[in-house]
């Protein structure tokens, strides 16, 4: 297998004209017998067989390299009728049926989820269904239908099975969960903060049917171009301790483990191979927001610099690649001396819970001289009582005995409650609507755990989350499953910090 | 732009500017309603809407805030001990005067005990002579701390308006990066500093982030938002206003009457790095939290096992920190003196033949030497642009 020499960078040459193969003339530059019908990199020519042969290789190498695949492995396609899914529905369908050696061996079945309720035209969902799944039954598979309302709901319907008597209503859901639904992505004030929060539940929705069908790896037909425009705009969200188990080709979601195989595939590649295979796409009903968000601002990006830089995706891709994420505890601190109970200071989550709203590792456990607590303390300077001022006097006199350390803590504690108060003005529970998450009893976020404010859902989130909940408007609209999760773990963070000096 | 009223109820956009008229209806329905307090509670009226959280403060709480959070970076990454002798790098752009200024102001208020001079770098770029020059005196003369400048020319005898001349506009950033982060390591060592700090702020350090991804240079990555680099024998250089956004250095320095130099490099815009700013001045309109958010992703960071990253030595030639047996800023003179002046940029292949070449010539001979600085005194002209800073830590 090829591989580029990781040391040296990758040095940006801006692209000259393409090559020009509609004369005909041009030949193949693998087998030098065919004229060309592919151009690939800018200047590279293949013929039709030669590029069909090279697009199979990547699939296969892909998969094959990790040993990650074993013979008799059962794994559930997510597929959303896009090109990508069409083509990955095409190399699965005739890498299975290739005798000898080279077959496949695996089981798939494919899981399609409907997300018409929140897009622009819900009325034409049921009749995507119908196209994409039996699309999917032609190549002799199993398909199963699932929603993504079902993420709001409090015992998700596990997904049904689709078969040639497909009637609409058996597509599982309900108005009262469409409605939570749409209600909880207007809830937030940006386009990008939506984009964000619809991704997070339409993973949630994918692992939960993995798990209620009992399969424990996942297929996603994210290509090499959609990855990249996730690497950059990850990072840009404060996504970037995610960014492994968004790109790597294996990642693991707690039980169930999560496979891209298209992942060294450019889009171009797939459009070129479903033009010569001739492969239907349909492009399905999905949250499509009309106006900039961060999302598509890089998509925008990558896409102009890759005309005049060809080498920008495959170079952000390895990058992306080559990353891992520190873990929460251990993660660059500036301080000259890190000693091991530097994260437990300021922020409250210290331990391994994972992410309420998005599964992944919490990563704002982090020493002071970090990004994270920068925000913190800013947020706390820009409204501020007057009696800080009279901090400052204290200050003055105690930082030449040398104790910076008392008034960081002292600041950051401050930061907290007063945290408490500006949030208990913003939002109201309101308490008709919910029954099951308070009792009508308000209480400080130290004490009684009824009510779930802004604040307590904060500290259980990740960097990332923090941001798209800092946008929300109504706390009480988030998934009930999510604020159960979110209440549980907070009355075990209780339980846990009353018997921390007994625990060994 | 958000509307702000002064003093005598003219409308000033947040830089000071006279608002265009074509958004006089919004204004004239805004100064007719009361005039928005201060967020912190302090009753007083707000004059300037912070671009890094939104709120509204009065002068005061803003300068206070400001100030606040650099010493709170400075603290809490336990920068500076007692006694330290700190060379502030000065190129007389918004940057240095403000880090001068709010250096000196902590010093004092929070006694750091830290002795400072301020160093500045003459690359030689003919069209900044006067001004830059003006006002890294003028810095020195308001608040009392001496400077030394190190010119190009003494140091490597060339200066950046021949460079462009023999190798065009294409590699013009990096002879001068290379060649300026070693001045200022030059410089510090002539002075015998003991920490260096420079005015990179939140945004040169999401920008660098971006433009790392995008060039895949993993072990730069890992690096770059550290808030202070350097390894065993060289000077450390840290970065205070790591967290500090651009527009609220521009508006201190507004507000404090704080008054500096701005122009752009006349050879910049050609550099790769103008893409991922333009990247991120537009994703920092969509969502203002960005910046930091960006450093944030970076702090996360960390490489894959098996994945190799250059080790850092010393230089055969000159002795000073490099990943490869001879640095970079070598190559690039050799490449200079000899008439080559693509050496250095682009395959590393081609500079390992020659200068096998030229080790194996000087076996015999004494180790080659760049000319060594001398003491310069203030009369050398400084030359400086702010907008291409150094950004390779």
């Amino acid at each position: 297998m090829c591989s580029v020499d990781p040391d040296e960078l990758t040095v940006m040459t801006r692209a000259t004209g393409g090559l020009d193969i509609s004369g005909g003339d041009v030949m193949c530059r693998k087998c030098g017998e065919s004229a060309a019908e592919v151009v690939l990199r800018v200047k590279d020519a293949y013929c039709r067989l030669c590029f069909l042969s090279y697009f199979v290789h990547k699939f296969r190498s892909t998969i094959g390299k990790s040993k990650q695949i074993q013979p008799g492995d059962r794994v559930l396609v997510a597929t959303s009728g896009g090109p990508s899914s069409a083509a990955l529905l095409h190399l699965i369908r005739e890498g299975l049926n290739e005798n000898s050696h080279k077959k496949l061996r695996f089981e798939p079945v494919f899981l399609y989820v409907d997300e018409s309720c929140v897009s622009n035209s819900p009325k034409t969902g049921p009749e995507y269904v119908e196209k994409i799944c039996s699309e999917v039954i032609s190549r002799d598979f199993l398909c199963y239908v699932t929603s993504l309302q079902q993420v709001m709901a409090p015992e998700a319907h596990p997904p049904v099975l689709f078969t040639k008597e497909w009637k609409e209503m058996n597509l599982p859901g309900s108005p009262d969960l469409d409605k939570k639904l749409c209600e909880l992505l207007t809830s937030c004030r940006s386009i990008s903060a939506q984009q964000d929060l619809h991704e997070q539940l339409r993973h949630k929705v994918i692992l939960q049917s993995a798990h209620d069908l009992g399969y424990t790896k996942v297929f996603f037909a994210d290509n090499s171009t959609k990855l990249s425009i996730n690497i950059l705009s990850q990072v840009a969200v404060g996504r970037g301790s995610q960014l492994p188990s968004r790109v790597h080709f294996r990642a693991l979601h707690r039980d169930v483990e999560v496979y891209r195989p298209m992942r060294e595939i450019l889009e171009y590649e797939i459009q070129q191979y479903i033009l010569l295979h001739g492969l239907t796409i349909l492009p399905a009903p999905s949250f499509n927001p009309e106006g900039t968000s961060i999302v598509s601002c890089t998509e925008e990006f990558i896409l102009g610099l890759q005309k005049d830089f060809p080498a920008t995706i495959p170079t952000v891709f390895r990058t992306g690649d080559k990353l891992m994420s520190t873990s929460s505890g251990s993660s660059k601190c500036s301080t000259p001396d890190v000693n091991g109970d530097s994260g437990s200071k300021s922020t409250a989550n210290v331990n391994n819970d994972p992410c309420v709203m998005c599964g992944s590792q919490i990563d704002t456990g982090q020493c002071e001289a970090s990004a994270f607590i920068a925000t913190l303390v800013s947020q706390k300077l820009s409204c501020n009582h007057p009696s800080v001022h009279t901090l400052q006097q204290n200050s003055t006199n105690r930082i030449s005995d040398g104790k910076s350390k008392m008034i960081l803590n002292g600041e950051v504690n401050d930061s907290n409650e007063l945290k408490n108060t500006v949030s208990k003005t913003e939002d109201s529970c309101d308490c008709s609507q919910n029954s099951d998450c308070c009792d009508g009893a308000k209480s400080t976020a130290n004490s009684g755990l009824k009510l779930l404010t802004k604040d307590m859902i904060e500290d259980l989130l990740c960097y990332g989350c923090r941001i798209i909940l800092k946008e929300m408007t109504e706390v009480q609209h988030l998934p009930v499953k999510m604020k159960q999760t979110a209440a549980e773990l907070e009355r075990r963070r209780h339980m846990r910090a009353h018997i921390q000096d007994f625990l060994l | 732009m958000n509307p702000s009223t002064n003093k005598n109820g003219c409308v000033l956009t947040c830089c000071g500017r006279p608002a265009p008229t074509s958004q006089s209806s919004v204004i004239s329905t805004l100064s007719d309603k009361m005039p928005i307090k201060c967020n912190t509670g302090c009753q007083k009226n707000a004059v300037l809407k912070r671009p890094k959280t939104g709120d509204a403060l009065c002068k005061e709480c803003f300068f206070w805030a400001f100030e606040e959070e650099v010493h709170h970076t400075i603290t809490a990454a336990k920068l500076f001990t007692p006694g330290d002798y700190v060379a502030i790098a000065a190129s007389g752009g918004k940057d240095s005067t403000v880090l001068a200024y709010i250096m000196k102001l902590l010093n004092d208020r929070y006694n750091y005990g830290l002795k400072l001079v301020l160093l500045s770098v003459d690359e030689g770029i003919t069209g900044y002579r006067d001004d830059s020059l003006e006002t890294v005196k003028r810095n020195e003369q308001q608040y009392d701390i001496p400077l030394k400048v190190v010119s190009y020319e003494e140091l490597y005898g060339w200066t950046m308006d021949r460079i462009v001349q023999e190798t065009g506009r294409k590699s013009n950033c990096t002879f001068c990066g290379v060649f300026r982060r070693q001045a200022l390591d030059r410089g510090a060592t002539l002075l015998e500093v003991d920490k260096i700090v420079t005015g990179h702020n939140a945004d040169d350090i999401a920008e660098t982030v971006l433009m790392n991804i995008l060039r895949g240079d993993i072990a730069r990555l890992q690096r770059c938002t550290a808030l202070v680099t350097g390894s065993e024998g060289a000077i450390s250089r840290s970065k205070p206003f790591k967290y500090t956004y651009e527009k609220e250095i521009v508006m201190y320095a507004y507000f404090k009457k704080l008054d500096y130099f701005s122009t752009e490099c006349i050879y910049s815009p050609n550099a790769y790095r103008g893409y991922a700013r333009a990247f991120l001045k537009d994703l920092e309109k969509i969502r203002a939290t960005t910046i930091i958010d960006i450093i944030h992703s970076g702090e996360c960071f960390s490489v894959r096992e098996g994945i190799k990253l250059p080790t850092q030595s010393t230089c055969e030639c000159c002795g000073h920190i490099s990943s490869q047996p001879i640095c970079k800023a070598c190559v690039l003179l050799e490449g200079l003196n000899k008439g080559k002046p693509k050496l250095g940029i682009g395959k590393t292949s081609k500079v390992r033949e020659h200068m096998n070449e030229i080790i194996n010539e000087k076996l015999g001979d004494e180790p080659k030497q760049i000319p060594q600085t001398t003491i310069t005194d203030a009369g050398i002209t400084a030359t400086h642009h702010n907008k291409n800073k150094n950004l390779d830590f």
